[in-house]
C-alpha cells in the first residue's frame, strides 16, 4: 500500500479494491508506525479506490480508535461518491473527518 | 444479454481469493444485464459472505461463538490447503443466485450472528450480514457447528425498478 510520511503524520493512498488484504496492509504499515512513535495522525486518501468492504472498513476504525487514543487525529480524503451512502450506514463520518484534498487535511488542525 | 450461465468455483480459503469471488460474481451479473450499481451491490454482498468463509469459516476460535476468538488482525490467516471455499453462481432470466458455502466450524446461533454489529472480533464491524441482507434481495444462512456455512443470495437484474411498476 502506497504511502508517504509528512513528519508525524502518515498519508495512505491505497488504490483498487480494498478488503481483507489490503486490511491487513493497512495494519501493518499503521501500526507499526504508531507504536515506534513514528506517526500519530492519519489520513486515508480514498481516490484512487473502486471497491471497499466491511473488512477495510473494520481497519479503518481500529486505526481510529488508536490514533484517538493516542491523541492524534484522522480522516479520509477525496471520498468517491458511490461509497459515500455505503460509509455513511456505516457510521465511518460519525467518528473520522473528510477532507477534499491531501493539502486540506495536511493544514487542518 | 445471457439469459442463462451458472459457474461453480473453488479454492482455496486465503484472504487473496475473496476478490477471485467478487470478480466471478461481477462478470456473470454483467452478462446478465445487472447495471454497474447492481454489480457493486452483489460484489459487496459476496466479499461479504466470502470473507466470513476464510474468517470464521476456518480460524480455530472458541467453540461458543459468544466467546472472543483466538483470530486477530495481526494473525495469519492462511490455511491449510485442503480447507476449502465454495462458490456457486446462476443466473436464469434476470435472477442472479450465489451461493458461498464452507466445511468450516459453523455457527450454533445463526440469528444472534447475524445481528448488526454483533462480532466475535474487535477489529471487525460485524456488519457482513447486515450488508449482505441490504445489497441481495434474498438471504439464507444454514449452518451449524462443525457441519459448515452455507450463505444463498439471490437478487433480480432491475429489481427495484420491475417491483415499484408492478406496485
Amino acid at each position: 500500500m502506497e504511502y508517504e510520511r509528512f513528519g508525524l503524520t502518515l498519508m495512505l493512498r491505497p488504490s483498487g479494491e480494498l478488503d481483507l488484504v489490503a486490511a491487513d496492509q493497512l495494519r501493518q504499515v499503521a501500526d507499526d508506525l504508531l507504536a515506534r512513535g513514528r506517526i500519530q495522525h492519519l489520513y486515508v486518501n480514498l481516490e484512487r479506490v473502486e471497491f471497499l468492504d466491511s473488512s477495510f472498513l473494520g481497519a479503518l476504525l481500529g486505526r481510529y480508535r488508536k490514533v484517538a487514543a493516542a491523541g492524534g487525529r484522522m480522516g479520509l480524503i477525496r471520498v468517491p461518491a458511490s461509497m459515500r451512502p455505503f460509509l455513511e450506514a456505516a457510521g465511518l463520518f460519525r467518528v473520522l473527518a473528510e477532507y477534499e484534498s491531501e493539502l486540506q487535511a495536511l493544514t487542518a488542525s | 444479454m445471457l439469459e442463462r450461465n451458472q459457474v461453480a468455483l473453488e479454492f482455496a480459503a486465503i484472504p487473496e481469493n475473496v476478490g477471485v469471488s467478487r470478480l466471478l460474481v461481477a462478470t456473470l451479473a454483467g452478462q446478465a444485464g445487472f447495471t454497474i450499481a447492481e454489480i457493486d451491490e452483489v460484489k459487496l454482498a459476496v466479499s461479504e459472505a466470502v470473507t466470513n468463509a476464510v474468517v470464521h469459516g476456518y480460524n480455530v476460535v472458541g467453540a461458543d461463538p459468544r466467546e472472543p476468538g483466538e483470530f486477530s488482525a495481526a494473525g495469519d490467516l492462511r490455511q491449510p490447503a485442503e480447507k476449502q471455499v465454495r462458490v456457486e453462481v446462476g443466473v436464469e432470466a434476470g435472477l442472479l443466485t450465489v451461493a458461498v458455502i464452507d466445511q468450516g466450524r459453523g455457527m450454533e446461533d445463526v440469528a444472534w450472528a447475524m445481528q448488526p454489529a454483533v462480532s466475535s472480533d474487535p477489529e471487525r464491524m460485524g456488519l457482513g450480514f447486515a450488508f449482505m441482507q441490504s445489497h441481495m434481495d434474498s438471504l439464507a444462512v444454514d449452518s451449524a457447528p462443525g457441519q459448515g456455512t452455507r450463505v444463498t443470495m439471490t437478487k433480480r437484474a432491475g429489481g427495484r425498478i420491475a417491483q415499484a411498476a408492478a406496485n
